[in-house]
């Protein structure tokens, strides 16, 4: 269990390394600390919940069981993260060296890392079900339920967590500045102020502040 | 004793090929509730949650039996009681009440109207049996909110209080509105497991009267506590 614990740390380190070279050395040695953070918060916050809601699915389950079940889930997604390590470091390396020193090709990295952690969890998340179907003897409706419940656990509170521990890459016009380790509810560049508002303003795609938005400066000149 | 499902390949109905891992036990109708089991549920808080969430069949078999009615009824109150005050404590130390009104009080006012109007239709079904029923709500709603607890508590930590469009008291009223599901839920599971104590069908349709009644009343209560903020 030490073991395993201790890879999920050094993968989503190294994901979070891979991740913040995109910014700079600084972000980049920062997220070696902050990504196993975030998953050590997020899995601490919802222990309670996901047993909880294991009871309800899965009697058979204790709680170190359940536990252990979604310690897996993490390991497992920080291990496919990591494998993608390489390739998150090559395309920050390569963006970074031909930014603008604005904005960049920070909303294109963003999207591929988005997708990532969507397929490295969504496998994650079959795999883990299929291990509560062969050893609890769980039918698979309600393996598949329960993990999808805690896969909603996590992202509602690890959104959250990661909002708070912002930054973890920013974009090239920041580059230069040493922010705070945490920005926490300090506005984001279109104003919200918590994940869940950011997801909010993902969705109605408010306009950026006039200095970054390409747009807007074209038709300044 | 062997399960069904860990009988030898050459019993399965399917045929000496068919892997062991999918052949299924025929599902067994669940047994009452034992009353020491019951008993101590009372002094044991895990069991009192394992009976609240893990037991719905055998809830269900216990109230068409007649089992320990009364002390299951007793168990789900001290449940919803004691385990929302939690989540109360997290939305407002001088608050640590609203969240038991929410739920249970909504739940006790309506309870009344469930049980004269099944009587009236003709259900007779006895007053402990509708209480078991009834309280299944606040008390699944209780351990859901208080599994919700700590994410609330980083939530109110961690986003400021001042002007957004996402506020945590939203969020927190989405999980107080998943954890009254959850209940509502539970309730259904225990009934379909207890629709034999109902001579016919038409408490069910009671019961889904009821729930518009009820999920009204829960309405307004929210809105008088001001759980929204």
């Amino acid at each position: 269990m030490i073991r395993g614990a201790l890879t999920t740390l050094t993968c989503s380190a190294l994901y979070g390394f891979a991740l913040g070279s995109a910014h700079s050395e600084l972000y980049a040695t920062r997220n070696l600390v902050k990504f196993p953070l975030l998953i050590v918060i997020t899995g601490v916050v919802c222990a309670l919940a996901y047993w909880i809601v294991a009871r309800a699915f899965a009697p058979m389950l204790s709680f170190q069981a359940v536990q252990r079940a979604t310690g897996r889930l993490f390991h497992d997604m920080s291990v496919l993260l990591a494998s993608l390590s390489p390739a998150v470091a090559f395309l920050a390396w390569t963006s970074r060296a031909t930014d603008d020193g604005m904005l960049g090709s920070y909303d294109s990295f963003l999207a591929f890392n988005v997708a990532i952690v969507a397929v490295a969890g969504s496998l994650a998340l079959l795999r883990q079900t299929r291990a509560l179907f062969t050893q609890y003897g769980l039918a698979p409706a309600p393996a598949k339920l329960l993990v999808g419940l805690w896969l909603v656990l996590s992202l509602g509170v690890g959104g959250q967590a990661a909002f708070v521990m912002r930054p973890f890459f920013g974009f090239p016009a920041t580059r230069g500045n040493t922010p705070p380790f945490f920005v926490g509810a300090e506005p984001d560049l279109r104003g919200a102020t918590n994940f869940y508002e950011a997801v909010w303003q993902t969705i109605r795609r408010p306009r950026l502040p006039s200095w970054l938005d390409a747009g807007a400066r074209e038709q300044k000149k | 004793m062997s399960t069904p499902a860990e009988q030898p390949l050459s019993n399965s109905p399917a045929g000496p090929d068919v892997p062991l891992a999918i052949a299924r036990a025929p599902r067994r109708p669940a047994l009452p509730l034992d009353p020491e089991f019951v008993d101590s549920a009372l002094t044991n808080p895990l069991r009192a949650i394992d009976l609240t969430l893990a037991e719905a069949d055998r809830v269900g078999a216990s109230v068409v039996a007649g089992v320990a009615l009364s002390r299951i009824a007793f168990i789900l109150l001290v449940t919803s009681l004691l385990f929302a005050i939690p989540y109360g404590c997290v939305l407002s130390l001088a608050g640590w009440w609203k969240v038991v009104a929410l739920t249970l009080g909504s739940t006790v006012i309506c309870l009344p109207s469930l049980f004269v109007f099944s009587s009236y239709l003709g259900q007779r079904m006895r007053l402990e049996q509708i209480l078991v029923l009834g309280f299944t709500i606040p008390a699944v709603a209780a351990l859901f909110s208080f599994g919700f607890a700590p994410i609330v508590a980083f939530l109110r930590a961690t986003m400021s209080e001042g002007d957004t469009q996402v506020p945590w008291r939203s969020i927190s009223n989405v999980l107080l509105a998943l954890s009254v599901l959850a209940g509502v839920v539970q309730l259904w599971r225990t009934w379909l497991a207890a629709r034999n104590a109902a001579p016919s069908n038409l408490f069910a349709m009671v019961l889904l009267v009821w729930h518009a009644v009820f999920l009204h009343v829960l309405w307004r209560m929210g809105t008088v506590l001001h759980l929204g903020g």
